[in-house]
């Protein structure tokens, strides 16, 4: 038995699973930094367009 | 071979010349470009919404990410295509744009995700597997996509 199984068997999830739970989570975190980060740069150069 | 040069061979190239002289060309090319763009929009929020419990509830997940799995193997290929004879056309200018590049980056994750990730998952009976999985992976999934549509618009106007 190797790790990966015994850690999945342990969790309750298949490899494929744990797999798909890490990618998903780290595509939404940075996907959402980088949309948060263009969202600020937008309101900054309408602040300093209008004030 | 720096990937300068090669966008600026690209840019010299056949595909690149074609692209700059014939108009008509180019938008026939963009036109089919943005119809696939549609297409595979249409199958990812079809096999998203629906795996996040929003669309066709009466209808088995498995049945409707298969199908729309097949639709999306072709509007990407088309994309692919006809995105490397719209790039060809502004190949510098495209080098110089960051918002190309964050396409680019948001594209190829999107690519290895489908095909590394969520299709061997979603392959399995869904019934097996964790409700809220899945849920991440259609978020996960549906944010990359539009990653990719929204900052593809956004080289044409940067």
């Amino acid at each position: 038995m190797t790790n990966d199984t015994y850690t999945a068997e342990e969790s309750g999830m298949s490899k494929v699973e744990m797999i798909a739970a890490g990618t998903s989570a780290a595509i939404i975190v940075v996907g959402a930094i980088f949309w948060i980060i263009q969202i600020r740069g937008v309101m900054e150069m309408l602040e300093l367009a209008y004030g | 071979m720096e990937l300068l040069t090669f966008f600026e061979w690209l840019e010299s190239s056949m595909l690149g010349q074609a692209a700059k002289s014939y108009g008509g060309v180019y938008a026939m090319f963009q036109s089919a470009h943005l119809f696939s763009m549609a297409l595979l929009g249409g199958t990812v929020l079809l096999t998203d919404l629906r795996l996040l419990g929003v669309l066709f509830r009466d209808v088995p997940s498995n049945v409707v990410a298969d199908n729309a799995h097949k639709w999306f193997k072709v509007a990407l290929a088309i994309i692919l295509g006809t995105g490397v004879f719209m790039v060809a056309g502004v190949a510098i200018k495209c080098y110089h744009n960051s918002f190309f590049w964050y396409k680019m980056t948001a594209l190829a994750t999107g690519i290895a995700f489908v095909f590394a990730v969520k299709r061997p998952l979603l392959n399995q009976d869904h019934e097996l597997l964790k409700p809220w999985i899945l849920k991440s992976v259609a978020i996960a999934s549906i944010l990359v996509w539009f990653t990719v549509a929204a900052t593809g618009r956004w080289i044409g106007f940067s």
